[in-house]
């Protein structure tokens, strides 16, 4: 683990950074372990030599790549911003719906929908007839019910046939 | 050119913000050399560097609304670049782990495996030389020696840009340091 006011001191003696009380303090150092000074010259080219090799550039042409991405960047995002704008906000089709609503109530004409509203709420009225009408069927026909025909058969009261030859191919 | 040129970051930021994209290319011929050594210096001279670097910018400019100030321009791109840098290493030690069979040394990645002198021979150019030496460091120590010994920036610029201690940076670019004087006086003494 390298004593790290050391790589400090180094550092900023390497950036020519040193106030004269670090230098001090470098100098201390130093002098309590001469091999530092060594580390320091070899530090100092091993910077120039990585610093010298540190003008590097991409291919000719880069900025060209770069502004080429941006444009189509820029056009796609045009594309979604116009896509947004021809969207509405949630609910629209309640709104749109609310609306015509209101207008068939004022014009007064029966639209198709006020219809199936008027079915919608006598269907709990004719559901109990009917299904009352299905249980005297049932009791008529509970003869046909006890020798074994079919429950549908004994509810509408449809006469016991025996099954075709192709019915028993496909029950098969 | 020369109007360009003088134009202040602050002034070619506003400008691009205000919609002048054609301001941005300004920019990017400002900063390219900043991030090319950053990318290159990470990633080695090719075309995973050269995306790596257009993608730089195209970050830069879908972040520029939200840059601050107070920030210096060229530090935060040499962070974006780093980031990306980072993350095309990553990427390529993945794929690099899904195609070749792993070594029998877990701990020894295939950043770390020195290739024999047949492989590179001795003709090492200067810039060969060091872009070899620093493949050999594993990303976090290649991260500080390139901002620190190849771009110069300061002990705490460089931890402000990878968001880490300064004293986790001097501990860091002292093995670095020790690294690559290794690998380069072996290559040297070879040569």
């Amino acid at each position: 683990m390298p004593d790290l006011r050391i790589e400090q001191l180094i550092e900023k003696s390497l950036d020519g950074a040193l106030n004269d009380e670090e230098r001090a303090e470098l100098d201390e150092h130093i002098a309590h372990d001469p091999t530092l000074n060594s580390r320091i010259e070899e530090d100092a080219v091993l910077q120039n030599l990585l610093r010298a090799s540190g003008k590097m550039e991409f291919a000719s042409g880069f900025k060209d790549r770069v502004m080429g991405d941006i444009e189509t960047e820029a056009a796609l995002s045009g594309r979604l911003e116009r896509a947004k704008a021809t969207s509405f906000k949630p609910f629209f089709e309640v709104r749109v719906m609310r609306r015509i609503k209101e207008e068939a109530a004022q014009s007064g004409a029966l639209l198709s929908f006020e219809v199936t509203d008027l079915l919608s709420r006598l269907f709990p009225r004719i559901t109990v007839p009917a299904l009352a009408a299905a249980s005297i069927a049932m009791v008529a026909n509970v003869s046909a019910a006890s020798s074994g025909a079919p429950i549908v058969d004994a509810v509408f009261g449809l006469p016991s046939e025996e099954p075709t030859e192709l019915a028993m191919l496909i029950w098969d | 050119m020369r109007i360009i040129d003088e134009t202040s970051d602050a002034e070619l930021i506003a400008a691009v913000t205000g919609g002048d994209a054609a301001a941005f290319g300004a920019i990017v011929r400002r900063y390219e050399g900043v991030v090319a050594a950053t990318v290159i210096g990470m990633l080695g001279p090719g075309d995973e560097a050269d995306e790596a670097g257009q993608e730089t910018m195209i970050k830069l400019y879908r972040s520029l609304d939200r840059f601050k100030e107070e920030a210096e321009l060229k530090t935060y791109l040499t962070r974006i670049a780093m980031n990306t840098a980072l993350d095309a290493l990553r990427r390529r030690q993945r794929n690099l782990k899904r195609f070749f069979t792993p070594s029998t040394d877990e701990e020894e990645s295939w950043e770390e495996q020195i290739p024999s002198d047949d492989d590179h021979g001795r003709e090492y150019e200067n810039r060969q030389l060091v872009q070899y030496a620093l493949s050999g460091l594993k990303p976090e120590f290649r991260s500080v020696a390139v901002l620190r010994l190849m771009q110069g920036y300061s002990v705490d610029e460089v931890a402000a840009i990878l968001d880490i201690a300064p004293g986790t940076v001097l501990s860091r670019l002292s093995r670095a340091k020790k690294q690559l004087a290794e690998m380069l006086h072996k290559e040297l003494s070879h040569a």
